[in-house]
């Protein structure tokens, strides 16, 4: 419960009070939003399962972060900027799609 | 989504174990289908482990199996980094909220900038229009009030003759008639480049850019050809006003112009146009040596406006010669001569 009452904090903080991001995160924040939301999402049914760890939620919320960050960067780099970032887009939405699937099963079904 | 659930449900339990879970992803890929959501092919169930396709294994491990290791192995030791992860969560609605929120502020932003940019030009331009327009009615008046003034007296009346004389050629009039249309325009290679500029044998440095002395070198010719009044970019030429060069533009009358450079004559055309080729020869030349076009036209319909009113800048008070009805009186003499134009030059710095 807390814990959800976090993230809506944070979404109400994040809509309302405007905080500015430095100038060289921007490129990297839409990604590492998506990346986040993947993670929530997968804890979110970890959670329904009854198999929610806050060990492992941590982990894969700051690992899907930085190696979604990274990858942009260099595909940046190495002028393939685009196509990378099409790539992990593509994969973490299948990802957030089937546990979103998933959480609907739960939720309405059992 | 319902053939999705039942391959996630199947290959949830059995994938936990790390290896085989790296064996499924280094698998051969298939390419993804086109569309989403999909029914996934059904694989066997003893060796989908080995072998799953790219698309299954996303979707497997969509649910992080560490999650059920974890469970697994937990039973009962307490929940771990709690704080951590509720200050993740925390972070990260903030990260969506901040992202939604600049998405929407950058736009509008933009385009109030432009819109009040706008806005400023169009009321300023207005301001001016209504200024220039009271500037024309003030003159009109101030010349029908000195006309008034004048017509008093005979010396006034000489006076007001000879200013009827002058008031073309110092432009305070507009002008209209026949007469020459001369266009200069820049070379069409001309950026000001030192790429394209041309080496001179006296060492001077040519672009095919019009400078302010080509300028003053075909109006000069004009006026020797016998135009009455001449104008240059829509700027009158009265006797003070000097064409010259700031940086990279060319002013007339302080007010910067643009090429192509029309510079409109009013007189005689034919004649005109003659005595013009003949007086501005070598100005024309070195025009079209450096390629810069020049086209003259003969018009019949040109419309030059008044030059900017000029200051006052000396007086001297009529002497009361007597009243105009002084019999015997002689009128002042009549010339009707005009005056010869004073040579347009530019302002030496």
């Amino acid at each position: 419960m807390i814990a959800a009452l976090a993230l809506l904090a944070g979404l109400v903080g994040g809509l309302i009070l405007h905080p500015i991001a430095p100038g060289w995160l921007e490129p990297y924040l839409p990604i590492a939003v998506v990346a986040a939301l993947d993670a929530v999402f997968g804890a979110v049914r970890a959670r329904l399962e009854g198999v929610f760890d806050d060990k492992v939620f941590v982990v894969s919320f700051v690992s899907n972060v930085l190696v979604a960050a990274l990858i942009v960067y260099l595909g940046d780099n190495l002028g393939v900027g685009g196509q990378l970032s099409t790539a992990v887009v593509v994969v973490l939405g299948i990802r957030i799609f089937s546990n979103a699937a998933a959480i609907r099963r739960r939720l309405f079904r059992a | 989504m319902a053939g999705s659930g039942e391959a996630e449900d199947r290959a949830g339990p059995t994938s936990t174990r790390s290896i085989d879970r790296v064996r499924s992803l280094l698998s051969v890929p298939t390419p993804l289908p086109m569309s989403l959501p999909m029914s996934l092919p059904t694989s066997t169930s003893t060796q989908h482990v080995h072998h799953q396709p790219l698309l299954d294994s996303i979707v497997a491990d969509a649910l992080d199996p560490a999650y059920t290791d974890a469970a697994s192995r937990r039973g009962s030791r307490p929940p771990r980094a709690r704080t951590a992860s509720i200050a993740l969560l925390l972070v990260g609605g903030l990260a969506v909220g901040l992202t939604v929120g600049q998405q929407r502020q950058e736009v509008p932003a933009a385009q109030q900038t432009r819109t009040a940019l706008l806005g400023d030009a169009r009321q300023r331009t207005a301001a001016v229009d209504a200024l220039s327009a009271q500037v024309s009615e003030l003159r009109r008046e101030n010349t029908q009030l000195q006309s008034n003034v004048l017509s008093t007296t005979q010396q006034g009346r000489a006076v007001a003759q000879q200013r009827d004389d002058l008031v073309v050629a110092t432009g305070q009039t507009a002008v209209g008639g026949p007469g020459l249309a001369v266009t200069v325009d820049d070379a069409p290679d001309a950026n000001g480049g030192r790429g394209s500029a041309e080496q001179r044998p006296d060492g001077s440095v040519v672009t095919g850019r019009v400078t302010d002395l080509q300028l003053q070198g075909v109006v000069n010719a004009l006026w020797a050809a016998g135009a009455e009044a001449v104008s240059i970019g829509g700027i009158r030429l009265s006797p003070t006003t000097a064409i010259r060069t700031a940086g990279e533009t060319v002013l007339a009358d302080y007010r910067p112009l643009t090429a192509p450079y029309v510079v409109l004559a009013v007189g005689d055309a034919a004649t005109m146009e003659r005595q013009f080729r003949l007086m501005g020869s070598d100005v024309l030349t070195a025009l079209g040596q450096q390629g810069s076009p020049v086209r003259v036209t003969q018009r019949t319909d040109l419309r030059l406006p008044a030059a900017a009113a000029a200051d006052t800048r000396a007086a001297t008070p009529l002497g009361s010669t007597g009243s105009p009805s002084t019999t015997g009186g002689v009128s002042a003499p009549q010339t009707k001569t005009a005056t010869p134009p004073t040579r347009t030059s530019g302002a030496h710095p």
